[in-house]
This record gives structure tokens, C-alpha cells and sequence, in this order.
């Protein structure tokens, strides 16, 4: 499943439907709301994408994951939109894989490459009332760069 | 850019905006005019000359053409959708 939704990610749906007789290794991250961020208190976040784009790239990334990773059997994206409180889960991954050496190399890809390039934006919201959007320098496609110049 | 007038070959390009940039432009399109075969580099040099206190995400966003990230070389007109990606903090 690969899927952006405004709704709580069904964790445990997602980990019953990464289970597979050929797969000894099921992974899962779960990206989860923090409380702080460079010393401020943070109460919530928001997230905002260019949602067309965002599932096309969602796609793109798990596609890519497959060819380099033929053994992986399956891969699960979702990411969350909207506001969600500390502790909420914001994006949750599932890897399927016979053996645990390529899963965890598929999911640390899988993390890595959406936080580089899937057009999706976090908004934090302080204690102190204040907001602010964050646009890290290493968001937006270094790696996308190297990809689209070799094309 | 050619003055207005006669036929100068202009089209009208909508950029979609996003995050921090929607914020502070303050709406989720914007329309610019431009040439009929414009490149996304010459679009991006518009849109930051347009707004300069966004001068510093220049080097770190990206232009997205139907919904895939172009080279900046690349041409465009006015019937592709256009959308301007800063720098993403997804996951």
C-alpha cells in the first residue's frame, strides 16, 4: 500500500498485510511527532503536500527500492497530512524481505529518499504560540539531481 | 522581456505554491507571464526576482512539471502544470 491519508495510520493493518511465507524479515518504521526541535517545545505538527506529486513519488521511491533490491517482496509508504499531536505516527514503512541484511538496507532507502524528494512539508507549531515551516537544506533531491542529470 | 503589444508571443504560467512560499505570497497560485517556450531556470529566475525575500531557498528549490521534477533546461508552456517545490521535510 502506498497511500497519503488524513486519517491515523493503521499500524497494525499495515504489519498484518507486510507478513509473507517467503519473508523472514518484516521491518517497519514509524515516524512519530517529537516534542522538541533545536531546544523549542514543539505541541504539534502539520503536514501539507503536493498531493498528486507526493503519491506519484511515494510510487517512484518504492518502485526504485524494488529494482535495487529484486529479493524485497514488498513494500508498504503512507504518509500522514494534516495536524497530529507528539506521539501521533506521521509516516509508517513496512520492508518484506527472505533475509533482514536487504530489508533494513530497502528501509533505510525507503526513509532516506522520501525525506529527500516526496513534496511534503512539516509545519511546527511552539509552545510559545509561534510557528514555523520547515525547509531543511538536504530536502529536495540531491540525490533526484544526480538521477534527472543522468537521464 | 519584450514590451507588451503586437505579437509578441507571451503565455500566461500558473505556479502552484506550497508551505512557507504560499504562506508569504499569500495564495496557492501564481500566474506570470512569460515567454511562449520559457525554460524552467528562466521561470525560476522570474519567480525569485518577483519576490526577493525568498532569494535564499533559490538554490534548494526545485520546479516540478507535471508532477516530476524537471532540469532546469528544460522548456515549458502554459498548458503544463507547474509547481514550485522548496526544500521538503517530509517523514
Amino acid at each position: 500500500m502506498i497511500l497519503l491519508t488524513r486519517n491515523v495510520i493503521r499500524e497494525q493493518d499495515l504489519l498484518a498485510q507486510a507478513q509473507h511465507p517467503e519473508c523472514g524479515a518484516v521491518l517497519s518504521f514509524s515516524g512519530t511527532v517529537r516534542n522538541h526541535h533545536e531546544g523549542r517545545k514543539v505541541i504539534r505538527l502539520a503536514y501539507e503536500a503536493y498531493e498528486p506529486m507526493a503519491q506519484s513519488e511515494l510510487e517512484r521511491v518504492a518502485n526504485e527500492a524494488l529494482l535495487k533490491w529484486p529479493d524485497v517482496r514488498r513494500v508498504q509508504l503512507v504518509h500522514r497530512l494534516g495536524e497530529m499531536d507528539v506521539g501521533a505516527s506521521s509516516v509508517f514503512i513496512t520492508v518484506s524481505s527472505p533475509h533482514r541484511v536487504e530489508g533494513f538496507a530497502t528501509l533505510r532507502f525507503l526513509i532516506d529518499t522520501l525525506k529527500q524528494r516526496v513534496p511534503i512539508w512539516k509545519k511546527e507549531f511552539y509552545e510559545d504560540g509561534e510557528t514555523q515551516w520547515l525547509h531543511p537544506d538536504d530536502g529536495c533531491c540531491v540525490v533526484h539531481d544526480g538521477q534527472q542529470q543522468s537521464e | 522581456m519584450p514590451q507588451k503589444g503586437g505579437d509578441d508571443d507571451m503565455s500566461q504560467y500558473n505556479l502552484r505554491l506550497f508551505a512557507l512560499f504560499r504562506e508569504r505570497v499569500g495564495c496557492d497560485v501564481v500566474a506570470m507571464d512569460g515567454p511562449e517556450s520559457w525554460t524552467v531556470r528562466l521561470c525560476l529566475d522570474h519567480f525569485f526576482d518577483c519576490y526577493p525575500d525568498l532569494a535564499g531557498f533559490r538554490e534548494f528549490s526545485r520546479l516540478a512539471v507535471n508532477c516530476e521534477f524537471a532540469t532546469p533546461q528544460r522548456t515549458i508552456s502554459g498548458s503544463d502544470e507547474l509547481a514550485l517545490i522548496p526544500p521538503v521535510s517530509g517523514g
